[in-house]
């Protein structure tokens, strides 16, 4: 299932005869009942990816191109193809051709922080490239085009990382001769969240204030709920020209504010969480 | 041919009932409903987690954009609820809860409001008796415009609640962007009372899809996320399940049974696509409940959730 099957990197260097400086990764693609997961992955030139059916449902693994395809896969039935050329491949399952996936596949990779990171901290991108690179450029955007930032040594299993400061959000990727990676966003946490509440009749008024100013940004507000299973969002506004924004809430449980990116969704930065003032009696 | 007629018949009752004003007890009732297609925001997992699987979701996995049916105020002057917050947990996945009456007319006005893909949309409902210009099912060089609304335009659908129309259906998008848009959640029940039928207390609705890879009830997956229904020892309860897309789902509420098809009480239930059917009991044992998809990798994949009944 999706989630359950992510991409997991199994270094197997030494395990095979590799040129020298590349050290081939595996990433494995699970098969559920009614679909590849993940869905899409990237990997680097040389890499391999490895299939295996979690389902009771017979499945293939079939490229659209005719490169690769796998016979027909029972329950823990595998399957691994390994990719040596940077390019996109589109898969599917023969027998339920509603299920469809991806290989991307780069001469670069690069990763970076899954969390936002604090402003005035650092952020810290590490990647592999293909055999044969031996200097990498890093190469960052923030709004007005990508410029050279970093040159990065690729050592003798093709691994390479860069350190820089963190000032704003920003997108980065590495370039060699070869070609780029693909784009790694890092969310640079620039803005704190000031939670207060007050009781007001039988409920609570929570204020949230976000500095430096942010007219216009989203904030969610979430409650504890045990039926929910953990933080629950009840209600989202808009912060106002002085960059607040007032929710009314029930009294005695707790709660948090979140900022998030315009999707209302995707979390920036989540306040401490606080317990709402009680109900008078 | 007998629909036909029957809804020929009901319509000069209609005009009798004014022009008589009074000499027939009872006219026709007609019930109108404002829905767009309109581009949203849509997440799966809003707590980031699978909680009986001990499972974490990042938002990047769960959040997309999508476009969904959304009902408005008349002329589309402003959104309101889909359906009560008690049906659906107040999501706009599935789309609004159209209701009716055996013998009503069922107007809705419907525009297309896709800002997201610039797809045109349509509707297409089951259950009801409607004209070839109100089937919103795209055909080149036979179907018109109700089949093909282009973004920024609009269809007014007339269907008629006929005899055999009481129960719930599902209505969906029809048009060329059809294969599209029901993966991404354009879809919504219908839920037609029999004449004289006295609605349930409480009236949750069920709707089984695969969305964003996950196995979804009304769009969300896993405990805590998909709705969570509630009711009160004593209330009459019904739940409407309808799937559309693959897969087959069975139907499951722990705790309870109900009389299905000669008497035989049941406790699961099977649907397959744009099939549906509804389920009535009388609440008589409190707890937190599941109710799931018993196919056991959908219930895994997150078509499981919570049924509250407090006394």
């Amino acid at each position: 299932m999706i989630g359950r099957a992510l991409v997991t990197s199994a270094a197997v260097a030494g395990a095979l005869a590799l040129p020298a400086g590349a050290a081939a990764d595996t990433a494995n693609v699970g098969i559920s009942a009614s679909m590849f997961g993940p869905m899409q992955v990237s990997v680097l030139a040389g890499d391999t990816v490895a299939w295996q059916n979690q389902s009771l449902r017979t499945h293939t693994v079939t490229s659209r191109d005719g490169s690769f395809s796998s016979p027909r896969l029972g329950l823990s039935g595998s399957f691994s193809n390994r990719f040596s050329t940077a390019g996109t491949f589109a898969y599917y399952c023969q027998i339920h051709p509603f299920m469809t996936g991806e290989v991307d596949v780069y001469p670069l990779l690069l990763k970076g922080p899954v969390d936002p990171v604090s402003r005035g901290g650092q952020v810290t991108l590490e990647g592999r490239a293909e055999a044969g690179t031996s200097n990498v450029q890093i190469q960052a955007d923030s709004g007005s085009g990508y410029t050279d930032v970093a040159t990065a040594a690729v050592d003798g299993t093709g691994a390479f990382r860069a350190t820089m400061p963190a000032i704003a959000t920003t997108r980065y990727r590495a370039v060699a001769a070869a070609g780029a990676s693909p784009e790694v966003q890092v969310i640079v946490m620039d803005r704190n969240l000031t939670v207060r509440a007050s009781r007001r009749g039988h409920k609570a008024l929570v204020r949230v204030q976000v500095s430096p100013r942010d007219p216009g940004g989203i904030v969610v507000l979430q409650l504890y709920r045990r039926e929910r299973f953990g933080w629950w969002p009840v209600a989202r506004r808009k912060l106002d020209a002085s960059s607040r924004a007032v929710f009314l809430a029930p009294a005695g449980v707790r709660a948090r504010a979140v900022l998030t990116l315009r999707d209302g969704w995707t979390p920036v930065v989540t306040s401490k969480a606080l317990r709402l003032p009680r109900r008078r009696h | 041919m007998t629909r036909r007629t029957s809804f020929s018949l009901l319509a000069a009752v209609g005009v009798i009932a004014v022009f008589a004003s009074g000499a027939v007890a009872r006219a026709s009732t007609t019930r109108t409903y404002w829905v767009a297609a309109v581009p949203t925001t849509w997440n799966v997992v809003p707590n980031e987690k699978d909680a009986i699987g001990g499972m974490m979701y990042d938002p990047a996995q769960t959040v997309f954009p999508t476009v969904v049916y959304r009902r408005y105020s008349a002329h589309w002057r402003k959104p309101i609820a889909n359906a009560p917050r008690s049906a659906t947990d107040g999501g706009v996945i599935p789309g609004p809860l159209l209701h009716a009456r055996v013998g009503d007319r069922v107007v809705v006005h419907f525009k297309n409001m896709d800002t997201l893909r610039h797809d045109p949309h349509s509707m297409h409902f089951h259950g009801v008796f409607y004209r070839p210009s109100s089937d919103g099912a795209y055909v080149p060089g036979f179907s018109g415009k109700d089949a093909d609304v282009k973004p920024g335009q609009t269809w007014t659908y007339r269907l008629l609640a006929a005899k055999d129309s009481a129960g719930v259906w599902p209505y969906h998008d029809h048009s060329p962007s059809m294969m599209d848009s029901l993966a991404g959640g354009l879809y919504g029940e219908l839920s037609i009372f029999r004449k004289h039928e006295k609605p349930p207390d409480r009236e949750f609705v069920v709707f089984f899809t695969m969305l964003h890879g996950f196995m979804t009830v009304d769009g969300r997956a896993f405990v805590g996320n998909t709705p969570i229904f509630r009711a009160k020892v004593g209330q009459r309860v019904q739940w409407d399940v309808l799937t559309l897309g693959d897969d087959f789902h069975t139907f499951h509420v722990h705790g309870h049974r109900w009389v299905g098809p000669g008497g035989i009480p049941q406790d699961t239930k099977t649907v397959g696509p744009a099939e549906s059917f509804r389920v009535q009991w009388r609440e008589d044992n409190p707890g937190t409940w599941l109710y799931h998809c018993h196919v056991e990798q959908h219930m895994m994949d997150g078509m499981i959730g919570l049924y509250r009944v407090s006394r």
